[in-house]
This record gives structure tokens, C-alpha cells and sequence, in this order.
């Protein structure tokens, strides 16, 4: 049982909508710093704007924690044609942008993030495993505070990797710290016969559970954050991620009882 | 890292690297000082004539593909097919079976830095990959191929922690065991020949034509490699009198410098140091060994050599890069799968540069290697790009 709090939550769902490339934000290098900008991909521009957001203040020691499918598969593309196209002239810039772990590694640079810093791919599975690694860093007492990336932003060979899925682009984030009354309870066990895969939230008080079935975990993610954040004195959500092979991992998060 | 105290147990080992397939094959290149390195074909302009690298020899991976079933041989890539065929020996080295029941409830915890790289690189190059590719390139196939294979029905996961993956995956599936969520775990780290990372290198100038010389005053360059290692790891409850266990995982520490993207940074390594320690409840005297991170790069084994100076005098130092190669994502595993043979055998191996060339005050280990009795505690350094820190500290079993 973990014991926790959320500071503060945020979507990132700017990119391809229905196919077509959104808009950016319209702050986007004035939060993130224009100096490198050119050998990011929109995966690490992502994480860094929702981090580094005014809302969302940070400190020194920090943990990062990111869960995503795809991460810097863009970087890891563009490295590899800048060297087919540029040869000698290839800059020493791109390699560090276009690694598995390069978002995180931006983003612990810019936090002062020196925690057990992470990035995840549990397929549909993620977002559970990134959270309890996350509240992991809080209660070993190794943080005070963990920052919790979960999406995916699609690069095109990414997008061609599984044709039949849906994607959409979107980052989810979530500020948590050691301290609060949320209390969080992990089952990873197997249960359940293989299905589609997706994500389930369910609440308390009779209201409907919220499915998603499609791959970017980050939108399931916001919703069961957001819930959390605004639970009353013991309330209880379910976050449900079951695996198209049958594995599921369950999160349930109460609100603690103000004390007399 | 959880807080509980289950204990956690190392019951079997397998490997892959330019030594051979297993870790008897891995274990003897690595007593001998016996190096395999070649010259890798250039991939592009920018890349130095004659710049040496490290791979499995064809006749290993033909070993490895024969523990696999007819359809996995021919539709599996190679990173899957290296830590499948790696997690199949640690299992029989464990005396257990792929889908008996121990086995079935295990946790998969794979490090990789580069993943399925040979199927992205494919498509971005535009040329058709052999086998099946739907789906492929995800990184978390890896440790799906590895759980179908062995018949491993619990969580499984790919972490990414550049060349400190394996390890991170190791903290991984030692905490998922002392919180309670399996008691048997399958963790290691891999990585193939990746063209975009051996580009990566050269425009950093990391990589050239001279070999890896860890801790060495004549130290230039890092040497790549490719390879797998997987660990089998049990909680104290799970382990049945017929197993003999390797080790004992005391503590798996995690950190990151927050510094700079390449540069390892002294104050972050330092401070994963001696978390690593206080996790095991040990000093720096009661390290027997140290399987140091000590990939010859210029900034690392400055780094790192003098934390050892400074801390662990005295201590046997071996930096087993200078033998295999730098397996990137894997080398976590290989410098832990070493260290626990090590345990095994109270043997530390050489690192294979000239003993008066050593750079800084440190116990080196070169030459024939260092006999041992009694060798009780050994430590595992594994660091990577972006700050990344992961170090295992493993006991002789008691």
C-alpha cells in the first residue's frame, strides 16, 4: 500500500488528430528552450513541455518516471537519415536526442531529476507499472517527488508498426508526492482470457465504468488521474490495463478519511 | 527500492556475447583475457577506418537458435532470439523447465538501449525485414518472446536506461519480488548490432580503430559489442533444496546525475555508490571485487577510477570490456552474470591491459586474474548515457 498525493495533472494531445498534424502549442519553445530544439523529436518536446510548464513546479532529486510504447523512435529514425544524408558533417548533437531513454534523460538535465529515473514499455500494461514504480521512488524515500509521463507521440514508422490500432497522439502527466492521503493498492496478477486489450476506470457510487480501447494509454491515464486528484474522504477509482494476451494490472486509489 | 527484507536469490545464469553462447563459453574467454574484437564494415562517411567492435559468432547464434522451436527460429529477431535462448539456459541452469508451474507465475524484466533495432533500422532504410514484422520493432517484444517462450504467464517489461538497462531491469524485478508480486523473476539486458548506435558513437568519436582499454593510461576508445544475459531470481520462500543458488542479490541501487547527456558525472556516480551500499548494509572494505562499469572511454574510467581510488582502496578492481566488448544495453547483465560467477568460482578475471600503464592508485586486476577464497561480496557497475546509474551488490549465498 502506498501512500501519496497529486499535485498537479495535465494532457498533452497536441499532434495528429484524425490523421492530420494538429497544432503545437503556441509556448512551446518558451517553455522547453529553443537551444537543442532542432535534434528533438516531438516525443521529448512533449514530456519537456508538460514538465516544465509553469503550473507544474519542480525540484532537486526528483524521479522521472516515463511509460511509453514508441518514445524517441523519431530521434532514432532522424539519426539514422542525417547519416545517410550528412555523412562527415553529421552533428555530434543528434546521438544523445535519439536514444530509448532520451526523454528522460532531457528531462532529468532540466528538473534536476537525480532519482532512480526510468522509461517503461509494459505494452498495455504501462501505465500500472510506471505508476508503482513512481510511488516506489516516494516510499523508499529515495524522492519527495515523482513525475509520471505515460503516451505516446507517433512517429511514422511507429504508426506502421501496428496498422490496425488506433493512435493518437497524447502524453499524460502527473505531478506526485510523497506526501497526501491517497492510498494506492497494485495487483499485477494474471487473470482474465486474452481479449483486445485496453483500459477500464471505474468509481464509486454507481456511476458508469469509462472504457478505452484504443493503444495511447495516456487518455485512460488523465481520466483515472484526474479522478484521483478530486476524490472525496473515502472514495475509491479503479484503474483497470488488461493485456490483449490476458495479463492485467489493476491500481485502486481511496481517499483517506480526514482524521478527528 | 522496496523496503521489505525478502530475500532474493541469483538460481540461475545464461549468456551470449562474442565469447560464444552460455556462460561457461562467456566465463573462460573472460578468465583468459581473450579477445575477439574485428574490424566493423563502415556505415558511413563520418565513420573511422578499421574502428573495431565485438559479435556473436554465427556459430553461436546457430546454438542459440537451436533451443528454439521451428517457428520462432525463423520469425523471431535477433535481440529475441538472444535473450530467449539466454533465459532457456538460466532456466535449466536453475533446474527448472520452461511452463512448470514455477516458471509459468514468473516476472520478465528485460534491459535494452537499443531494443529491436535491426527491424527499425530496416524500415527506415526502406528494406523488407526477414520474418514477421507486424508489431515487431516495439520494444516490449522482446520480453513478450521471452515470457511465450518460456511459458511465463506474469508481467513482463522492457526497461530503457542506455547501458545502465540491465541493471534498472534487475532493480526491477527485485523489487516486484520483495513487494510480493512473484516469487520467481526472469531479468537480464540485451543488445544487437545496432548501425544507428555504432553512428551514434562515431559522431561522438568514442569508437576508432585501437581497442578498449579500460583504466589504462593509453585508454581511447570504446570497444561495441552485442549480446544477452539473463539472470533467474527467486525469493528465499521458492528455492527447494535440489537448487544451488549463485548468489544473493543484496541491494540494486538506481540514480541519475541529472548532469550532462553523455558525460559521466562524479557527484551522481558517487552518490549511486554508496546508496548501493547502504541498501546492502555493506562498507566499501567489505567488497571483495568490482566488476567496474570501465568502458575505456577517457571520461568514465576517470570517473569511476577515482571514486574507486578514493573509496575502495585496495579493492580488486576487473573491467571485463576490455575482454568482451561494450554489449550496450547488456553489459549490466554480463558485468552481473561475471560477478556472480565470480561468487562461484572465488576467481576475479583479468582485465587485459598492461598492469604499469593503469591509470590512477587502483588494485587492477590483470594479468592471470586474482584467485579469491573466500571471495563473499562483489559488486556490478553499469552507467549509460543520460546519466543513468545502476549498481548490484551480490553476496555468496549463505
Amino acid at each position: 500500500m502506498f501512500t501519496f498525493g497529486i499535485e498537479h495533472t495535465s494532457l498533452y494531445d497536441y499532434g495528429t488528430k484524425d490523421g492530420r498534424l494538429g497544432d503545437l502549442p503556441p509556448d512551446l519553445l518558451d517553455v522547453i528552450g529553443p537551444s537543442g530544439d532542432k535534434y528533438r523529436d516531438p516525443f521529448t518536446r512533449a514530456c519537456l513541455y508538460l514538465v516544465r510548464h509553469p503550473a507544474a513546479t519542480t525540484g532537486r532529486g526528483d524521479t522521472i518516471v516515463i511509460g511509453t510504447e514508441y518514445g524517441n523512435t523519431a530521434a532514432l529514425a532522424q539519426l539514422q537519415r542525417a547519416a545517410a544524408d550528412q555523412g562527415r558533417l553529421l552533428s555530434a548533437q543528434h546521438f544523445p536526442n535519439a536514444t530509448s531513454s532520451s526523454a528522460a534523460a532531457f528531462l532529468a538535465i532540466n528538473v534536476g531529476a537525480t532519482g532512480p529515473n526510468t522509461t517503461l514499455n509494459a505494452a498495455r500494461l504501462t501505465p500500472a507499472v510506471a505508476l508503482w514504480r513512481a510511488l516506489l521512488a516516494l516510499a523508499s524515500a529515495q524522492s519527495t517527488t515523482s513525475h509520471l509521463l505515460i503516451g505516446d507521440i507517433y512517429a511514422p514508422e511507429a504508426s506502421l508498426d501496428d496498422r490496425a490500432a488506433q493512435h493518437r497522439d497524447g502524453v499524460a502527466y502527473g505531478k506526485l508526492c510523497a506526501t497526501g492521503n491517497l492510498r494506492a493498492r497494485f495487483d499485477f496478477s494474471v487473470k482474465g482470457t486474452a481479449s483486445g486489450g485496453g483500459f477500464r476506470i471505474g468509481y464509486d457510487g454507481g456511476q458508469p465504468a469509462r472504457e478505452y480501447t484504443e493503444r495511447n494509454g495516456a487518455f485512460a491515464t488523465m481520466d483515472f488521474l484526474s479522478r484521483a486528484q478530486t476524490l472525496s474522504a473515502g472514495e475509491t477509482v479503479v484503474f483497470e490495463c488488461f493485456q490483449s494476451t490476458g495479463q492485467r494490472a489493476e491500481v485502486v486509489v481511496t481517499k483517506g478519511r480526514a482524521l478527528r | 527500492m522496496t523496503t521489505s527484507n525478502v530475500r532474493v536469490f541469483v538460481t540461475g545464469i545464461g549468456m551470449i556475447s562474442p565469447a560464444g553462447f552460455g556462460a561457461a563459453a562467456f566465463w573462460d574467454d573472460l578468465r583468459a583475457g581473450r579477445r575477439r574484437f574485428q574490424e566493423m564494415p563502415s556505415l558511413y562517411a563520418g565513420m573511422k577506418p578499421g574502428t573495431l567492435g565485438a559479435f556473436v559468432p554465427a556459430t553461436a547464434k546457430e546454438a542459440a537458435v537451436s533451443l528454439l522451436r521451428t517457428r520462432d527460429r525463423t520469425e523471431l529477431p535477433t535481440a529475441s532470439i538472444f535473450s530467449t535462448a539466454c533465459a532457456l539456459e538460466a532456466l535449466t541452469n536453475a533446474g527448472l523447465r520452461p511452463g512448470d508451474n514455477t516458471v509459468r507465475n514468473a516476472v520478465v524484466c528485460l534491459g535494452s538501449s537499443d531494443g529491436q533495432a535491426e527491424i527499425l533500422e530496416a524500415v527506415v532504410d526502406g528494406r523488407r525485414h526477414s520474418g514477421s514484422t507486424a508489431g515487431r520493432f516495439n520494444s516490449y517484444t522482446i520480453a513478450e518472446d521471452l515470457a511465450r517462450v518460456v511459458g511465463a504467464a506474469g508481467l513482463a517489461l522492457t526497461a530503457h536506461s542506455t547501458c545502465a538497462s540491465a541493471n534498472v531491469a534487475l532493480a526491477y524485478a527485485v523489487d516486484l519480488l520483495r513487494d510480493g508480486f512473484a516469487d520467481i523473476a526472469i531479468a537480464g539486458g540485451c543488445d544487437t548490432f545496432s548501425a544507428k548506435n555504432i553512428i551514434g558513437f562515431s559522431s561522438l568519436q568514442a569508437i576508432g580503430p585501437s581497442r578498449c582499454l579500460p583504466f589504462s593510461q593509453d585508454r581511447r576508445f570504446v570497444t561495441p559489442a552485442e549480446g544477452a544475459g539473463v539472470l533467474v531470481l527467486q525469493t528465499e520462500r521458492s528455492v527447494t533444496e535440489r537448487q544451488q543458488p549463485l548468489a544473493e542479490v543484496l541491494a540494486v541501487a538506481v540514480n541519475n546525475d541529472a548532469s550532462h547527456p553523455t558525460a559521466t558525472d562524479k557527484v551522481g556516480i558517487a552518490a549511486c555508490h554508496q546508496l548501493a551500499l547502504d541498501r546492502a548494509g555493506l562498507d566499501p572494505s567489505d567488497i571483495g571485487a568490482v566488476f567496474a562499469h570501465g568502458t575505456g572511454s577517457r571520461v568514465n574510467d576517470m570517473v569511476e577510477g577515482e571514486i574507486f581510488a578514493e573509496r575502495y582502496p585496495g579493492t580488486p578492481i576487473t573491467a571485463i570490456k576490455g575482454t568482451v566488448g561494450h554489449l550496450m544495453g547488456g553489459a549490466g547483465a554480463a558485468g552481473t552474470v561475471a560477478a556472480c560467477l565470480a561468487l562461484a568460482d572465488e576467481f576475479v578475471p583479468p582485465t587485459p591491459v598492461d598492469p604499469d600503464r593503469t591509470e590512477l592508485a587502483l588494485n587492477l586486476i590483470t594479468g592471470a586474474g586474482l584467485a579469491k577464497p573466500g571471495l563473499r561480496y562483489v559488486q556490478s557497475n553499469a552507467f549509460g548515457f543520460g546519466g543513468n546509474n545502476a549498481i548490484a551488490v551480490l553476496g555468496r549465498p549463505a
